[in-house]
């Protein structure tokens, strides 16, 4: 009896959300790494007759519906920021952060790239300067810094945002002029290049170059996690082109959607 | 919408040149002093916080009222017009003012009665943050309150933003009070803390619950009432966008709520606390502290990055919502939030520290001054934030008494839960005197709370030192929190000239029940605000006797068992009936006054008169070997009831013809959150087991046996 009852209840509840006149839906950046995110963000942002939240952990976009009646992007936002995830209107409290699975502590660059693009990256720092946020207490520029800084130029070639990468470009190569190394010094010209460049394949050229120094960079100087460094044999006329990345998986920058996945590792960098 | 006036009275002297020889005179005087003038139209109006339009009280239009703003020396001059159908009143809160212009209707000022207009007019004496209310029954709870700032003489300006809490709730004021002194559940309810056997049971808790009844003690909470909304400065939440990375921010903060205590958390970093009540402390930093209903706290928060804005959190202490300042322009960062109340956990501490005789016990551990926070064990972050409390206040400047001699007087806070009455020494404030104090003497106030909630004792129209190991330095505060078992010690000087100063808890319904003492000093003139003080003073003291009435009313298919109740601090009148469906399942009524005895209510003597009838019915026996018929009885009995262990009510009487019953009732068992048992026996053999599951605050279904009348169910109304 209870189960006959409950399905089409069900069913409905499932319908109304969606074809209701006070549905809205937006998509909004929320940062996060791994299909164990996607489950804690999908949870902490839904709720049931309010609004649904699904994150897509490629693009670290999520799609939010929900019913303008009674609920708004912010709560919705919010509360996927008190389980730990930082997104484009709210930062996680460090403490929730903390408690995160390690595979789901994803890189807390900046919010840069959390607000849209909108040139905020010369103010870029990574969150949090309190005294009291142990959790994201070094401030100083560092390599992993600037990697977290480079993988989110690279996402943004890949996902084929101009002003995105732009923004990641210059929050770059104000961290990699900061960093007191010989091969940051050769790479901060290669990352203003990629800032000042005025269309994506202009971004993806000079990306190029700026990889190649990144390599160097990363080489003498281990990050704090593993860095592979991948091939794309086809770019630029068959010369090919090389790109670091957080994970294995190739997400390929120099083409977009069109040959996302089509590279292979050609080296891993081990963590010191 | 009418917005304040704020006049400066030097620019009426720019008229020009014939008035400048009429008030050459004048001038000298006109510099020494200027004058402030706010009006204040206080009107009815319609507000909608949650979907439901309510009523409330709004001051030139908005609620909360206009933030007013001084500086020393001023003189000010505030116009009340009172465009409602009702008096009201304004008291200066933590403001050293003459005592006609304290604001406490009928005992130091005229009431502002519907339709007129009152002018306070007094010299500002001191510097800080401070606030003002309605000092008119409950008319605080629905909006009547507002910021009140005094600079110092050429203060630098700095960057400076007013954050005034308050709790609001759909429910009228009058009706949350009423309920209250019925020791209604629904609160617990609503905000998920009813601490059931059933709660017990999957958590482990079945014993705790059971000797917390045991001990007569309901569920146990931080806070009596569920609000539906925490307003800062009557919003959500506000943004000011216009700081950047290194501006420091002095936030006043002002807890203008009726019952609610505040936690304060910054989600930038420490918070440095710079004043409390007005009054300046050497700055201290922390990283939270609680705001006590009525008090202020004045702290330095620095904005940490230009990247982000970072909230000032003050979240309501029993963890059911919060509000937020968000400073500085950007991403928001959030602060954690504090997680929920571990009940049983306070419950288990709360059956440690009271006696079956229903007195606190601290256990030996001295407490005082908020350093022990027995609360922390409900909290799931524990006690590593550091917290402030108030042997950490230091005065920057010595505020030693004059050398006059002490009077100390012992103030014993108590209060019974139950019947919702609270008091000192056992007394309310009609109940006892005023006490009477010389001008110039010093007094010494020892406070201990043995009552089973904090209580924030305010004083009118001066402030004392809290003697906490500061020595000479030793704060000025004007409000005191006192946690449960803790003892404090509050000196002031008589410094006043003469009047009625009240010290009250600020928590509005235990004011309203009469928790407080009115101070008068010695000799004081006529004051001409208050032409009969005698009845000025009834009119005070009518506030904490008055009768609340209640009922609960079931209409189920074997009969309808009712009760009927009026209750004040000391009386009661009952009545109750059960009436079956035909003359051969019988009638019985009943009604009674009487009067609680003891310290503790537990115990109440009473007379009254009962009248059954039953047709067909036949001789039966009691308990006591004694005959009766319910026939047709009409009876008229004394007797006593007193509540026993585990809230078991026992009810002894005898009739005028000596024949004698002892019965046993106990109500409103809470099994699952909704759900409640009862039963009852008594000496003539009869018995009763019921059920109720509560639908709303007033309704209920419910289903009862009972010997007489058989198995029945129905619906319960409760008021």
């Amino acid at each position: 009896m209870r189960v006959i009852w409950i399905f089409p209840v069900w069913l409905y509840a499932g319908f109304t959300l969606a074809q209701q006149p006070h549905a809205r839906t937006e998509t909004f950046h929320i940062a996060g790494n791994c299909a164990a995110c996607k489950q804690t963000i999908e949870h902490s942002g839904s709720r049931k007759g309010e609004a649904t939240l699904i994150w897509d952990a490629e693009s670290q976009l999520a799609t939010v519906t929900y019913d303008t009646t009674v609920t708004t992007a912010d709560d919705v936002l919010k509360r996927v920021a008190y389980a730990g995830y930082d997104n484009e209107r709210y930062l996680a409290p460090p403490e929730a952060y903390a408690e995160l699975e390690t595979c789901c502590q994803y890189e807390r660059v900046t919010h840069a790239r959390a607000v849209d693009g909108k040139a905020h990256a010369e103010e870029s720092h990574p969150i949090g300067h309190a005294a009291d946020q142990p959790a994201i207490a070094a401030q100083q520029p560092s390599v992993d810094n600037a990697l977290s800084f480079y993988f989110s130029l690279k996402e943004a070639l890949v996902s084929g945002n101009q002003k995105e990468a732009a923004a990641a470009a210059t929050a770059l190569a104000k961290e990699v002029q900061a960093l007191p190394t010989p091969e940051a010094e050769q790479t901060a010209p290669m990352a203003v290049a990629v800032a000042k460049a005025k269309t994506l394949e202009d971004q993806r050229a000079q990306f190029a170059g700026l990889s190649e120094n990144m390599y160097s960079l990363v080489k003498k100087n281990n990050a704090s996690s593993t860095v592979y460094y991948q091939h794309c044999p086809m770019y630029n006329k068959g010369k090919g082109a090389n790109w670091l990345s957080a994970e294995e998986t190739i997400r390929n920058p120099y083409y977009g959607d069109r040959m996302i996945s089509c590279g292979s590792v050609v080296e891993t960098l081990q963590k010191k | 919408m009418p917005t304040s006036v704020h006049t400066n009275e030097r620019s009426k002297y720019r008229a020009g040149w014939p008035l400048m020889l009429l008030l050459w005179v004048a001038v000298p005087s006109v510099n020494a002093q200027r004058t402030i003038r706010y009006d204040l139209n206080v009107t009815d109006t319609m507000v909608n916080y949650t979907g439901k339009s309510r009523k409330a009280i709004a001051i030139n239009g908005a609620l909360p009222a206009p933030t007013l703003y001084f500086t020393e020396g001023d003189t000010a001059e505030i116009h009340v017009h009172n465009h409602m159908h009702h008096e009201t009143s304004i008291h200066w809160h933590g403001l050293l003012l003459p005592n006609e212009q304290d604001g406490v209707p009928y005992l130091t000022t005229a009431p502002i009665k519907a339709m007129s207009t009152h002018v306070y007019r007094f010299p500002i004496r001191q510097s800080g943050t401070y606030w003002y209310h309605s000092h008119t029954m409950l008319q605080e709870q629905i909006g009547l309150y507002g910021a009140f700032v005094i600079y110092e003489k050429n203060q630098p300006p700095v960057h400076e933003e007013v954050m005034l809490l308050s709790d609001w709730s759909d429910e009228n004021p009058h009706q949350i009070e009423r309920s209250l002194h019925r020791a209604t559940d629904w609160y617990g309810i609503k905000k998920g803390a009813t601490q059931t056997y059933g709660e017990g049971w999957s958590e482990g808790h079945v014993g705790t619950k059971f000797v917390n009844e045991w001990k007569r003690m309901h569920a146990m909470d931080v806070s009596d009432v569920y609000y539906e909304r925490f307003l800062l400065n009557g919003e959500a939440e506000q943004q000011r966008p216009q700081y950047r990375k290194g501006d420091k921010v002095r936030v006043r903060i002002i807890n203008g709520s009726s019952s609610t205590y505040f936690w304060i958390t910054y989600a930038g970093g420490p918070l440095t606390v710079v004043a409390s009540d007005g009054a300046d402390v050497e700055p201290v930093t922390v990283d939270r502290f609680i705001v006590g209903v009525s008090e202020t706290y004045d702290v330095e928060v620095t904005i940490p990055s230009d990247s982000a804005s970072y909230e000032v959190v003050a979240t309501s202490e029993d963890r059911m919502g919060q509000v937020s300042l968000w400073l500085g322009n950007g991403v928001r960062q959030l602060k954690q939030r504090l997680g929920k109340l571990a009940y049983f956990e306070g419950m288990k501490m709360m059956n440690d520290m009271m006696t079956v005789g229903g007195n606190m016990k601290d256990m030996g551990m001295d407490m005082s001054l908020q350093q022990m926070d027995m609360n922390a064990v409900m909290y799931p972050e524990g006690n590593q934030p550091k917290t402030l409390n108030y042997a950490m206040l230091r005065s920057p400047t010595p505020t030693t008494l004059p050398e006059k001699p002490f009077r100390t007087l012992h103030f014993e806070l108590t209060g019974n839960m139950n019947r919702y009455v609270w008091t000192i020494n056992h007394k309310t404030v009609s109940e006892r005197d005023k006490i009477l104090i010389k001008k110039g003497e010093n007094v010494r106030i020892i406070l201990t709370n043995n009552s089973m909630m904090r209580h924030p004792m305010h004083l009118h129209g001066h402030f004392f030192r809290v003697v906490n190991g500061q020595g000479t330095h030793a704060p000025l505060k004007n409000v005191l929190d006192i946690m449960p078992m803790e003892t404090d010690t509050l000196e002031f000087n008589a410094s006043e000239e003469y009047g009625d100063w009240f010290f009250h808890c600020h928590i509005l319904y235990h004011m309203m029940s009469g928790m407080g003492r009115i101070f008068t000093y010695e000799g004081s003139p006529p004051n001409p605000q208050i032409p009969d003080a005698e009845k000025g003073l009834r009119k005070v003291y009518s506030d904490d006797r008055r009768f609340f009435f209640g009922a609960e009313i079931g209409i189920e298919s074997n009969a309808s068992d009712g009760e009927v109740t009026l209750e004040n601090t000391r009386w009661a009148w009952q009545a109750d009936w059960h009436l079956g469906p035909n003359k051969r399942r019988g009638y019985e009524l009943e009604t009674r006054i009487g009067r609680y005895l003891d310290r503790n209510q537990f115990l109440m003597a009473f007379a009254g008169g009962e009248w059954r009838y039953r047709k067909g019915g036949h001789a039966e026996r009691n308990w006591f070997g004694q005959a009766n018929t319910k026939d047709d009885r009409l009876a008229m009995h004394i007797g006593i009831q007193y509540t026993l262990p585990w809230f078991l009510v026992a009810d002894l009487r005898v009739n005028q013809k000596g024949y004698v019953r002892l019965q046993v009732t106990r109500d409103d068992i809470p099994v699952t959150a909704r759900l409640r048992l009862r039963v009852l026996f008594n000496s003539d053999g009869e018995y009763t087991v019921g059920a109720k599951y509560i639908l709303t605050k007033y309704l209920a279904l419910s289903s009862h046996y009972d010997s007489d009348m058989g198995l029945g169910g129905g619906i319960t109304f409760v008021y």
